[in-house]
């Protein structure tokens, strides 16, 4: 048997078979990788493939540390003229008397609050606040690091993860040009301390001894992010973004608790989508966002950086470079027209927001934020279309996912299929107030 | 229990009958298993599209499931209908 087939991934392939055969036998149970007591937690499909370079290349003379001030978020008025600002903010007034009188589906009253309480938590703090803050306290054990080995210490920490609420974990070793030069309103630097700390208003600083990245995926509600754009679906991006918080800072906490050093992170500090792809938890997809192959790409991302040395994860490849090569459409459905429709990722950049040196289908981040603004929401409709995000209640998307990941030449005809059978289209937003929802509106089984 | 007669024939002689029954060839068993995961696999995913409320999705597979099963049926009946005809008239076909 080639040492590319393992044994257990060619039992995993039978179950998964069977399951298939059976009709109604829950697929990702049936298709969950073996794990022998020696080896690191995987849950990976059967289909994913683990790989020695990354899928979409990088080119080291150019990858480096991005400034995150140069994010949409932070800088859109650098990118535009004062009256096209203005004219976004009109527009955006403009709808926003009809938000308030909530006269508008998925924009009503409840789902105006729904979407704001869902980033109570996240509201706690930002980079080294609230749950995210780097300070070494401890709650409970000796002070000394626990000695294991580093497969044990993956293992554990990826369970631990897995408790405090994250629907996948990978790790990996931490490459610093993912880290921002510069993320709220300070420089991140390496030195040689033993512990991190920041100046305020003028540095952070992450000990050198730190090596590797948890990378955490919070898997968004399905059902919510099907009424994209409105702020109903808004609402599965805030709490997203509070249970990373809260999956986070517990995992830090836990991972100090065990005597090292933990820096828990969700939006700042450096790219997740970046640390997520190099721990092996998904690829980047024509959205120019993170596609899980188990979850698809309505998923929110964490990591926690530390010196507890763990087994690191591979690379993992499943096809979807070369499905968005035929698939586009995010790009088509997309309402602000930001997304490319290149055929092939390149290293193009559209703007000084994106970071340049790797390769990608890069987004006009410009137009995808005006948007935001004139709809009064966080649109989210490329991850609503995505032919990746589907809610796992029939086996045959399973047996869809592998045919595309094992058999690329079926691409074209499966985002026929896709069309054909109606995916991708909005929910009606009233409707979603009567389902019977899962906690958080989330099954990550 | 046998269960499909195709042919029958009746030795007259005295003191025993001999029931003579001809068994299906592989590839018809091989059909009809195929035929029951294909309705087994659509139904499975009319169910799964109800649940996750894509009304197209589940609208096709419930065209395809009846569909296939009205076929399949009707091919069965058919098939049985003709070997009842070449087995010869007043003779029991089927111990079905």
């Amino acid at each position: 048997m080639p040492d590319d087939v393992k044994r257990r991934d060619f039992l995993a392939a039978c179950v998964g078979a069977g399951g298939i055969a059976a009709g109604g036998v829950s697929s990702s149970a049936a298709f969950q990788a073996i794990n022998d007591d020696d080896s690191v937690v995987s849950s990976k499909p059967w289909w994913v493939s683990q790989v020695d370079e990354p899928v979409l290349a990088i080119d080291d003379d150019v990858y480096a540390r991005f400034n995150q001030h140069k994010n949409v978020l932070n800088a859109y008025r650098d990118y535009v003229t004062e009256e096209r600002a203005q004219e976004v903010q009109e527009m955006k007034a403009a709808m926003r008397a009809d938000v308030e009188a909530g006269t508008l589906p998925g924009y009503r009253r409840e789902d105006n609050a729904l979407m704001s309480a869902g980033w109570t938590l996240r509201g706690t703090g930002n980079m080294n606040r609230g749950l995210r803050s780097w300070a070494p306290q401890r709650r409970g054990g000796p002070a000394t690091p626990w000695e294991t080995t580093p497969e044990h210490a993956a293992n554990v920490v990826k369970r631990a993860a897995r408790f405090f609420g994250a629907a996948d974990t990978g790790i990996a070793p931490l490459d610093r040009r993912h880290i921002f030069s510069r993320s709220y309103g300070v420089d991140i630097h390496f030195e040689e301390v033993d512990e991190a700390y920041e100046v305020e208003g003028e540095k952070a600083v992450i000990p050198e001894k730190v090596k590797y990245a948890i990378a955490v995926v919070v898997r968004m509600s399905p059902d919510v992010a099907a009424v994209a754009p409105s702020q109903l679906c808004d609402a599965t991006t805030s709490l997203g973004y509070s249970r990373l918080e809260f999956t986070v800072g517990h995992l830090g906490a836990f991972i100090r608790n065990l005597g090292y050093t933990a820096i828990p992170s969700v939006n700042g500090l450096g790219s997740s989508p970046a640390f997520a792809v190099d721990a092996g938890l998904g690829e980047m997809g024509r959205t120019n966002r993170f596609i899980s192959p188990t979850f698809g790409p309505a998923v929110q991302l964490g990591k926690v950086l530390t010196d507890m040395p763990m087994a690191v994860d591979k690379q993992i490849h499943f096809g979807l470079k070369e499905f968005c090569t035929v698939c586009g459409r995010c790009a088509e459905t997309c309402p602000s027209e930001a997304l490319s429709f290149d055929e092939q990722p390149s290293f193009e950049v559209r703007g000084e927001f994106n970071n340049p040196g790797h390769q990608t289908w890069s987004e006009d981040c410009v137009k995808c934020f005006e948007f935001w603004e004139e709809s009064n929401s966080y649109c989210s409709t490329c991850i609503m279309v995505c032919p990746w995000a589907k809610k796992d209640k029939t086996a045959l998307h399973e047996v869809i996912k592998a045919s595309s990941a094992k058999m690329p030449i079926l691409d074209r005809l499966l985002v026929s299929m896709d069309e054909r059978f109606g995916y991708g289209k909005m929910k009606d937003p009233d409707a979603w107030w009567d389902l019977d929802l899962q906690e958080h509106g989330v099954d990550s089984w | 229990m046998v269960s499909q007669v195709n042919e029958t024939a009746v030795d007259k002689a005295p003191d025993h009958l001999i029931l003579r029954v001809r068994k299906r060839p592989w590839y018809v068993w091989l059909l009809r298993a195929v035929w029951v995961v294909w309705i087994l696999a659509w139904l499975e995913f009319a169910i799964g599209s109800k649940q996750e409320i894509e009304p197209q999705a589940f609208s096709i597979a419930v065209k395809v499931l009846i569909v296939s099963v009205l076929l399949g049926l009707g091919l069965y009946f058919w098939r049985l209908r003709e070997e009842r005809k070449g087995s010869g008239e007043g003779v029991a076909a089927s111990a079905e």
